[in-house]
């Protein structure tokens, strides 16, 4: 069984295999159909029933407050329910199978291998005491059994696909030593360390500057054209959602209040909830103040005028 | 009062600060000089570890300056030592409103303790007067009287936030500060707390906001100032600073800013901006 899961890879990471074409429903990756979850003591359900597909090479966004139901169904999706919670209705397919007949063996063996999540606070997932190099080698070492050798030297092509500048350096570093987007971005190596199909990357630029998160985001972007990689992306902020995901969900206490393609839904919302996050859009933020000629304002890059305060 | 009421309400000139002493002195702010204008709402607005909270504190003196003035409604407070501070802040002339709302009220007191107390030092109002005002000041952040008995845990975030602000204006001042008035709230309460503070803008309070992130607070503000690595970079009215960025790190920030529509700029041209800073 196992054997077909890893068979369905398509490409070998260092290949471009840009996912064009790419309809057919084999090419479904995930499906996830009326999942439900509740707390098994108290009978209280909290997600009503979430639907989406997501096919290869595609991006699925989720809205939504924190306690809307968005990180526990991203968690039921990795079989990593906290213990009070349990998936009390529908199904969800991961490659074509079933994930309610695994066994916790099988899904050690998926994770990480053909699923895989970044979170919020990459340092609390990294050890603060090894170094991080030798943290993204362990997993090589573990799970693809590389020689010690081998899998350092993977581990610093992977510290150079996300873009980190001196690889060599940051591999020798402690978690401590690096930035907010330094660490998110080891994180990410490590969730693609062993070339994973689907990628859910919940809330990661949340805590970094605006402008990091944008180098974020083109990172994920760029795996998913490089690596045909099939990304969720997570989010509190519609922005974010509309820049990166061609389809979105929006979760409002645990119900999809609203599901399609990003366009329509920023263009005609149909939920109060939806109206109220454009709403702050257009009245509060940049797009309140974005004259129609302004995209290109940025065109020159000589020194200009001066505005400065002093 | 000193004020006259036509110079500006807070006027920092060539303002300096630094931390730690001799060879782990690191300078923090160096030479600010911006003012706001009473009435006027501006944005100062810079990523982490720019330095924006460390200038706005130096502004109200809870950091002390090394070098450099600061004029708040036409008093000198650059000298100002503790008990001259003190004296000024019981004024109530300019409030600070700080980041996090759970711990910036004291979870041992009530709100109606936490909302009176800034009225009591002042021992100007009998104890109904100051219990008509803080009602008053409720229903102005649209929270019910009811809640004036419960304690601060008992509150959501963005009842505690409306708190704060409720608390900032018991004094009725004339500039209020605000340090991420909204990032740590839902959508529904930071709409709220943006139109409660949009209605005090209109009334006439000069508010300082401070945000890492630009896209949060734009609608709010008449005036941006921008931050980078310890120095004011830029300063331009709000929509000029978003169609028509100046230096290389503003241009890089409203570049990068997630917007509905697709605003932002492409990420070669993000690169050469980050290339531009690196090298200036």
């Amino acid at each position: 069984m196992t054997d077909t899961l890893t068979a369905v890879r398509t490409a070998p990471p260092d290949i471009a295999s840009p996912a064009e074409g790419a309809d057919s429903p084999a090419d479904v990756v995930l499906r996830v159909e009326d999942v439900r979850i509740r707390n098994p003591h108290t009978g209280v359900e909290v997600v009503h029933g979430v639907s989406f597909e997501l096919r290869r090479g595609h991006v699925v966004g989720i809205v939504g407050e924190s306690g809307s139901g968005k990180t526990l169904t991203c968690r039921a999706v990795l079989g990593i329910l906290p213990r009070l919670f349990e998936v009390s209705g529908g199904r969800i397919e991961l490659l074509g199978r079933d994930v309610s007949t695994l066994t916790p063996r099988e899904w050690t063996h998926l994770r990480g291998t053909s699923i895989t999540a970044v979170f919020q606070d990459p340092g609390s997932y990294l050890n603060p005491s090894v170094r991080v190099g030798a943290q993204i080698a362990e997993v090589l070492r573990v799970k693809r059994r590389l020689r010690r050798r081998e899998a350092k030297a993977r581990a610093l092509e992977l510290l150079a696909d996300v873009r980190l500048r001196d690889p060599q350096l940051v591999y020798r570093q402690y978690p401590h030593e690096l930035s907010g987007g330094m660490l998110q971005r080891v994180l990410i190596a490590a969730a693609i360390s062993l070339e994973p199909q689907v990628l859910i990357a919940d809330e990661v630029t949340t805590a970094l500057d605006v402008t990091v998160q944008a180098e974020i985001l083109d990172l994920l972007l760029d795996l998913k054209m490089q690596h045909g990689l099939s990304l969720i992306v997570v989010s509190h902020d519609l922005a974010v959602i509309a820049q990166s995901c061609d389809e979105v969900l929006v979760l409002r206490d645990g119900h999809v209040v609203e599901h399609g393609p990003t366009d329509g839904i920023l263009f005609d919302p149909s939920h109060e909830y939806t109206r109220l996050l454009i709403d702050e859009h257009n009245n509060y933020g940049l797009d309140r103040f974005r004259t129609d000629d302004a995209a290109p304002a940025d065109s020159a890059l000589e020194a200009r005028g001066s505005r400065h305060v002093a | 009062m000193s004020h006259d009421g036509d110079g500006p309400l807070v006027d920092v000139e060539h303002l300096n600060v630094s931390y730690g002493a001799g060879r782990d002195r690191t300078q923090v702010i160096h030479d600010a000089t911006f003012q706001v204008a009473a009435g006027e709402s501006v944005g100062l607005i810079g990523e982490t570890g720019s330095g924006k909270s460390t200038l706005a504190r130096a502004v109200v003196g809870l950091v002390k300056a090394s070098d450099g003035r600061v004029r708040i409604a036409g008093e000198d407070v650059t000298g100002f030592g503790l008990s001259q501070w003190r004296d000024f802040r019981r004024r109530g002339v300019i409030q600070y409103v700080f980041q996090d709302p759970l711990r910036a009220l004291d979870p041992d007191l009530t709100i109606e303790q936490s909302l009176s107390e800034p009225l009591q030092v002042q021992r100007r109002l009998s104890r109904q007067q100051i219990r008509d005002r803080i009602v008053f000041r409720l229903e102005q952040v649209r929270l019910d009287a009811a809640l004036l008995s419960r304690f601060p845990g008992e509150l959501s975030g963005g009842q505690r936030q409306r708190v704060l602000v409720a608390r900032a204006l018991a004094t009725e001042p004339r500039v209020l500060i605000l340090d991420e008035p909204v990032s740590a709230l839902d959508a529904a309460n930071r709409v709220a707390v943006l139109e409660i503070l949009n209605t005090l803008r209109a009334n006439g309070t000069s508010l300082v906001f401070i945000s890492h992130d630009l896209g949060s607070v734009a609608g709010v503000t008449d005036r941006v100032i921008v931050l980078y690595r310890g120095e004011l970079v830029e300063t331009a009215a709000t929509t000029d600073i978003v169609n028509r960025p100046e230096h290389p790190y503003t241009r890089l920030l409203v570049g990068s800013a997630p917007t509905l529509s697709s605003g932002a700029i492409d990420r070669e041209r993000r690169a050469e901006l980050r290339r531009l800073l690196e090298t200036s």
